[in-house]
């Protein structure tokens, strides 16, 4: 059946060879874009562009272009060459006065150019991206038989105008391989091949596109090329390279989003601003950690502000790349070049980015969250009788301790003090919350002294109370501000004045002080004398609240009214400020009893007996580890339940997102890109040069951003989109240059199918990409063969007419994948954390210091698929490096197709690899007819082999040379049994299974290490 | 296997021939078609291209010692700072200054306890730490005008490797492959060797970055196989090898038939190339062919001082540095193009001189070796040498950490020193200097922009020219700077 689709056509070749390729239509009428904008590039713009405009002359648009010049004349006038400046310049005899100076003259074909253009009214239209989206028609006539759908008539026609053909079909074989290879990223299994060249379903083709669309594997494949472009990686990059074990949860949510073909705008929102949807789910913030893929330098002395900038930076620029295929980074520094955007507009786009938080969320996946409240609800009910049984209990010693704990005189009763004014010396924002504590946030890169002003009735006090206290929001969950959540309290200092005389202001020395915790070397005593050098802190018991007492030289308050003002300093390190506290004070006698540091505790000691919940009163007993000694064996009971608590999956599995923070910085353009040279504010916004964006308020957000990028009037989002996705069912885009979509990249091959394309995703699919997808899939363009000839290629070397499919080697993840899948030890599990497979030690210590560390996964985490492994960008896993694997250093949107001797050694020889010939090996023992040498059977396991590997039949002189190589093989083992059982790394069996298996191996091996293995057809 | 069976394959028009082309007159085939080139290059993007104009150089070794080693205790002397050590920082240098650790209100100057010496004809000053390298100063041209843009140790390690700050730029070993390819028949055009402690920026010290990966720095190891992957399985024998490259190819071939793909043609070489490199490494790595004399001056059995505790130290930093040296000079006489030998760390903001004397200890005399050697073997004449850090070290005292150690120095940008030789360098000189404390060059200042394009010069390569277009623009090793230092060469 194959052989039988395989037809060579040498009558069409021959008729190749006939005709003289013309690639470009005869200019009649010049055009501005392909013509004239060339030539001016290479002769003029680098004097007379965006950057500089020697004697007033800017060609960057026609406006510009046309204006009076400061000399008086025109540089251009339309309809008259002659009395236009620059073709009098260009042509001028005099070598002082010809333009370029210092350069050869323009050729002659050039002046020529020019001289027209300028007698046809110099036309300049918009650069063509910048123009809306056409919405094309179908070409009359496909031009050729055997059009399947709207895309043949568009290639079609240009190559008949180029004289070239199309070719014929892809055999079925390749045509299977190659459709799941672009879907999925894996190979069709042998009974999907079976199936596949057996059909005689006339519409199996397009069912069989359908199928693999829906996969479960599909969004791996796809996603892996969303990652590309996010720069995502597991580890946060520079000298220090930490891991970032959360990472994978939003890789999860590309897989997921994609499977469930979630329509690109929605896909664009939610990355792009999921944190200020109305009431955001979930999965709408752990979609923002698209812009927590950035490099974080932790390097000792390194300046965060600068390092912020810099991720800012990145941000903006990525955005850039990945929705609007234009090179924004220049712009960082100085106006573009050659594309209309300036320096202010590209701090207007910056400034979307410049107010982000980086908190980690609690994520759990959903199905974790299912057992989880499974679980949690078993526990209860174990737990819920001995918690009453515990707070139900009385008994006359209970009673008396209860008296005596609310009337203990080391429980003082404390006023918690309610800020009037809470300020920062270093611009950091201090916030009272409703419960009086005070949240801190802000850049926290400098030494900082918090004031904190409050006003009170209280006379005579004795002591201040500080409670420091932990708070999700916080790093570490805090109580400190910096990534592990501790701080370094140097000095605090108490100021008291009446209220109704401020100025009237003492200090009272603080003599004494006591914590429930000090750091080791870091002891609460410090804080007296407030030496800058040296302060309490709390590590490692970070994470949890913690209270200190400090108390007065001698009481004091005014009977009118005491304005107090503590001053909590942080001298020691420059970012080892308080996240968040709470102040309270006391008239109970110095020296006051530390008490609960829990507020909480306090509390329920306040209630009273018959006041408290059951589980007030369990967690007051289990507070003092007091009971009365009849309740022992009831705790006992409770301890041992506690141990098997269930965990909250959130505490393990977490998101990395971005939140816009609660006060907006305010944006400037940075001189020079130099982050402590900020120039002139600018408000956000978007490029002018593209379609206006409108918001919804008085400012604009991420969500009007969101929705510029995918709006209708946006001409550059879907065609960048459609390009892309064309690329990577073609090895190139219809735009070579996928990256940029300005003026320097080149033009379309294609312009109508672009915006034909374009057109189909955003209105008749609605942007769903599966659809699209599928259009591409069922063209004949699509499914042509990727056979070429030498004359095709020296007429078409690139391609570009796409009168033939592609051969491309696949990616450096799926070279993985489709060696574990032939050998059938892929584990094909769906998502989850990053794991590493083996690879040798001393690779991973060329790391900083030999500080990173790579334990090597055990289990079925040994063989998921390559875009699971571990990224330390560091230091990246030698096998993906080897095959062009992004570097996810900067948005990747093509990947290089290089072909190595490391590649070979890699295939050849990599344990990985040669694990899975030896599975292969085995495979094809197992699986046909086991214990069957006949040579029927030795031919049909070759066969099958190469079912499992190429995904095709063996032509006959293939198998013989097989063949041939596992006889020479099979005698070889069966002379050395010792080198046999090294070879497929077994013992204790026999000489011939061995001899035979390793074989076997050896042929799965020169399988794999074809070029066509790694190869889409 | 049925004996029978067995003769049935082996059907004659199939016989395996020595020559591992087999039987098939499928390469003259191919050959007439004018897919595979009777010369056609093991691979093709490392066929060797002519340079721009005529070059000096063909190889290089470029040495970086990561961290930054102190400049003012080695090559920079200044007799001024040594006058007023312990002095504070002139309020006109810290102007503007930023710095790690030190702060500016407490800094204090810090003059160098060492001994510096005029060596060689030329006169040039070396400390005595450095009594091996100092011998070939008439060779050696030391740079002290270099300066960075970067302060931190991995984006100026960047910048020093690649040209800018930031990661995804390809190396300079990767530029000159991608300019110039590599004579190397049987080996890589680019070999990296560590020894000592990882550099900060690990692998991103010797990317292609956008470039092909085929330009990326081979890692040869210190243990095991001295090129990943280069070994063959257990079990499997040359001869299974030669005999799976063989079929192999033969496949390869009628694939290519088939497809008319010329990418299969070279799929087939880099085959051919990587079972070559599986011979000729290994025969690299051998030095029993080493003469006594020379294994000693490169110091490759040296044993490793015992407790030590020092930045720097491995167990076996000395042999293996004093090995990657030799190697270096093995790869060049093979025609290997770039050659990057990485010691780390150097940064010494404490302990200074304790640290500085054993990582000296480590790198002197290999480094003077491997001069000497070259230089006798002719090989220096084409051969470059480049011997840097990724920024220098301040004339302040560092003494913000380990407590009860000798203080050391922070990181300085605004000047540090550079040792090249060989490869059309014109020996005996000083380039460039620094003012009277150290602190920044007065004369002559050499950006790093400015050192890569002058080496690009040296290999015939203008750096303006030698360009790929990434991203929307044509970027270059030089980034958007970089003059020719032409003294390196004129003198």
């Amino acid at each position: 059946m194959d052989a039988t689709m395989r037809k060579t056509t040498p009558i069409m070749i021959s008729a190749l060879l006939l005709v003289t390729a013309r690639t470009t239509l005869p200019a009649e009428q010049i055009e501005y874009d392909r013509d004239v904008r060339p030539v001016l590039a290479r002769h003029c713009t680098k004097c007379h562009g965006r950057s500089k405009a020697e004697g007033g002359l800017r060609l960057t648009d026609r406006q510009a272009a046309m204006l009076r010049l400061p000399s008086g004349a025109h540089a251009i006038k339309p309809g008259n060459a002659d009395g236009s400046t620059l073709w009098q310049r260009i042509t001028a005899a005099d070598e002082t006065e010809r333009m370029p100076p210092e350069a050869p003259p323009l050729a002659a074909e050039e002046v020529a150019l020019l001289r027209r253009w300028i007698e046809q009214g110099a036309k300049w239209p918009d650069h063509w991206s910048f123009q809306p989206i056409r919405n094309e028609s179908l070409p009359a006539s496909p031009g050729f038989q055997g059009a399947r759908n709207g895309i043949d008539h568009f290639v079609w026609a240009r190559l008949k105008t180029a004289a070239l053909r199309p070719s014929v079909e892809a055999t079925r074989s390749v045509l299977l391989r190659r459709i799941t290879l672009d879907t999925t990223g894996l190979p069709p299994t042998p009974e999907e091949l079976e199936q596949f060249l057996g059909s005689l379903n006339p519409d199996f083709y397009e069912r069989t596109a359908d199928r693999l669309l829906a996969s479960p594997h599909y969004g791996e494949r796809w996603g892996r090329h969303w990652l590309d472009i996010a720069r995502y990686a597991d580890s946060e990059g520079y000298e220090s390279d930490r891991p970032r074990p959360f990472a994978w949860r939003w890789r999860q949510w590309v897989i997921d989003t994609l499977n469930a073909d979630m329509p690109f705008d929605r896909f664009t929102l939610h990355q792009i601003a999921g944190d200020l949807l109305p009431n955001a789910t979930l999965d709408q913030r752990i979609a923002t950690g698209f812009h927590r893929n950035t490099l974080v330098n932790r390097e000792g002395g390194t300046n965060k502000e600068e390092d912020r900038v810099k991720r800012t930076v990145d941000r903006t620029n990525t955005v850039g790349k990945a929705w609007l295929g234009i090179t924004l980074g220049c712009c960082q520094c100085h106006d573009h070049k050659y594309d209309p955007i300036s320096q202010a507009e590209y701090y207007s786009f910056y400034g979307f980015f410049n107010s982000l938080n980086e908190p980690n969320l609690p994520a759990a996946l959903p199905e974790q969250v299912t057992n989880y409240h499974r679980q949690v609800e078993n526990y209860q009910q174990q737990r819920a009788p001995l918690i009453t049984a515990i707070a139900q209990y009385s008994s006359p010693t209970l009673t008396e301790w209860d008296e005596q704990l609310r009337h203990a005189s080391g429980i003082a009763q404390w006023e918690t003090l309610k800020p009037t004014s809470a300020r920062s010396r270093v611009g950091m924002v201090l916030t009272v919350e409703p419960d009086r504590s005070v949240f801190v946030q802000g850049a926290n890169d400098k030494s900082d002294v918090y004031s904190i002003e409050s006003e009170t009735k209280r006379e005579n006090i004795t002591s201040v109370r500080l409670q420091v206290l932990a708070d999700s929001r916080l790093p570490a969950r805090g109580p400190g501000l910096p990534s592990n959540g501790n701080f370094v309290l140097t000095g605090l200092r108490v100021f008291v004045a009446p209220a109704k005389n401020p100025a009237q202001r003492e200090e009272i020395r603080v003599v004494s002080a006591r914590a429930d915790f000090s750091q080791a070397g870091r002891n609460i005593q410090s804080v007296l004398g407030n030496n800058r050098g040296d302060g309490w802190a709390v590590h490692p018991q970070t994470g949890r609240g913690h209270v200190a007492i400090f108390d007065l030289e001698r009481s004091v308050g005014f009977p009118s009214g005491t304005r107090i003002t503590i001053q909590m300093e942080h001298f020691c390190h420059k970012d080892h400020n308080l996240g968040k506290f709470r102040l309270g004070i006391t008239s109970a006698p110095a020296p006051v009893a530390l008490g609960p540091p829990d507020a909480a505790i306090l509390e329920i000691i306040e209630k009273g007996r018959g006041h408290r919940t059951d589980e007030e009163q369990f967690r007051l007993l289990s507070y003092y580890k007091y009971a009365d000694p009849a309740l022992d064996p009831l705790f006992k009971q409770v301890a041992a339940l506690t141990a098997s608590k269930p965990q909250d999956p959130g505490e393990e599995t977490m998101a990395q997102v971005i939140q816009e923070a609660s006060s907006r910085r305010a944006t400037h353009i940075l001189v020079r890109g130099d982050f402590l040279n900020p120039g002139k504010p600018v408000s956000l916004g978007v490029p002018a040069t593209l379609q206006t964006l409108a918001p919804r308020g008085t400012h604009a957000d991420r969500i009007d951003l969101a929705r510029w990028l995918v709006a209708k009037g946006n001409p550059l989002t879907a065609r960048v989109l459609v390009n892309r996705l064309w690329q990577q069912f073609f090895g190139r885009g219809l735009v070579t240059t996928e990256d940029d979509f300005g003026t320097q990249g080149s033009p379309p091959s294609h312009p109508a199918l672009l915006d034909w394309l374009a057109t189909r995703l955003r209105d008749d699919h609605r942007w769903s990409i599966k659809q699209l997808q599928k259009t591409i899939l069922f063209s004949a363009t699509y499914r042509q063969s990727s056979r070429t000839n030498p004359q095709q290629i020296s007429r078409d070397p690139e391609n570009m007419m796409l009168a033939r499919q592609a051969r491309l080697r696949v990616e450096a993840e799926i070279v993985r994948d489709l060696v574990l899948a032939s050998s059938s030890l892929l584990d094909r599990r769906i998502g989850g954390p990053s794991v590493r497979p083996p690879q040798p030690a001393d690779l991973v210590k060329l790391g900083f210091q030999t500080s990173l560390s790579w334990e090597v996964s055990t289990g079925g985490d040994r063989y998921r698929r390559g875009l699971y492994t571990f990224f330390q960008r560091t230091v990246p896993y030698p096998a993906l490096i080897m095959f062009d694997a992004a570097d996810s250093n900067t948005s990747c949107t093509r990947r290089e197709r290089s072909n190595t001797a490391l590649q070979a050694l890699t295939i050849w020889n990599d344990p990985v690899f040669v694990e899975a010939a030896i599975a292969c090996g085995r495979r094809l023992l197992d699986e046909i007819s086991p214990g069957d040498f006949s040579p029927a059977v030795q031919q049909e396991r070759i066969r099958h082999a190469a079912h499992l590997c190429l995904a095709r039949p063996l032509t006959e002189q293939e198998l013989t040379v097989l063949s041939e190589f596992a006889v020479s093989q099979y005698d070889r083992y069966r002379r050395d049994t010792v080198a046999a059982l090294k070879t497929i790394n077994a013992a204790e069996i026999s000489h011939e299974e061995a001899a035979r298996w390793a074989a076997y191996t050896a042929v799965a091996r020169i399988l794999m290490n074809l070029d066509e293995f790694i190869t889409r057809e | 296997m049925d004996p029978q069976y067995a003769r049935l394959l082996r059907r004659d028009f199939l016989t395996s021939t020595a020559s591992g082309i087999g039987a098939l007159a499928l390469g003259t085939q191919l050959q007439n078609d004018g897919l595979l080139a009777n010369d056609a290059p093991a691979q093709p993007l490392l066929a060797p291209r002519p340079s721009h104009f005529p070059a000096r150089a063909k190889h290089c070794i470029f040495v970086f010692l990561a961290g930054a080693p102190s400049q003012i205790d080695l090559l920079d002397p200044k007799p001024l700072l040594v006058k007023h050590h312990g002095e504070p920082l002139p309020d006109t240098l810290g102007e503007g200054a930023r710095f790690a650790f030190i702060s500016k209100k407490t800094a204090r100057l810090k003059g160098s306890p060492r001994t510096f010496s005029q060596c060689g004809e030329s006169g040039t000053e070396f400390s005595d730490l450095l009594p091996w390298i100092s011998r070939s100063a008439d060779d050696i041209a030391v740079v002290r005008s270099m300066h960075t843009d970067e302060f931190n140790h991995h984006p100026a390690q960047l910048m020093m490797s690649t040209g800018v700050g930031r990661l995804g730029r390809p190396s300079v070993g990767a530029w000159i492959n991608y300019g110039l390819g590599s004579p190397a028949e049987n080996l890589p055009g680019y070999v990296v060797l560590s020894a000592g402690a990882g550099a900060s920026g690990g692998s991103s010290n010797w990317s292609s970055g956008f470039l092909p990966s085929v330009y990326r720095g081979t890692v040869f190891r210190n243990q095991g196989e001295p090129i990943l992957n280069l070994s063959r399985p257990p079990g499997v024998a040359t001869d299974d090898q030669q005999r799976s490259l063989q079929a192999i190819t033969t496949l390869n071939k009628i694939r290519l038939q088939a497809t008319q793909d010329p990418e299969i043609a070279n799929r087939v070489s880099s085959y051919e190339l990587a079972f070559r490199m599986q011979t000729a490494a290994p025969e690299l790595v051998d030095l029993s062919n080493e003469t006594e004399g020379t294994l000693r001056d490169y110091g490759v059995e040296r044993q490793e001082p015992e407790n030590q505790r020092h930045r720097g130290y491995t167990p076996n930093a000395h042999a293996a540095f004093g090995r990657n040296c030799l190697l270096a000079r093995r790869l060049v006489e093979r025609g290997v193009r770039f050659i990057n030998i990485i010691h780390a760390s150097w940064d010494h903001h404490d302990a200074l001189q304790k640290d500085l004397n054993y990582n000296c200890s480590v790198v002197d005399q290999p480094i003077g070796a491997l001069l000497r050697d070259l230089k006798q073997r002719g090989l220096l004449d084409d051969t470059l040498v480049v011997v840097t850090g990724e920024f220098g070290r301040t004339p302040l005292e560092d003494a913000h950490e380990g407590k009860g150690q000798e203080p050391g120095r922070d990181h300085h940008p605004f000047a540090f020193s550079t040792l090249l030789a060989g490869g059309g360098v014109h020996g005996g000189q000083v380039i460039g200097a620094t003012d009277e404390l150290g602190w920044a060059p007065v004369v002559d200042p050499v950006h790093i922009n400015d050192f890569h394009a002058t080496l690009l010069h040296l290999f015939g390569l203008n750096h303006l020219k030698l360009a790929r277009r990434f991203g929307g623009f044509d970027i270059r090793l030089t980034n958007v700077g970089g003059r020719v230092v032409e003294k390196v060469f004129t003198g």
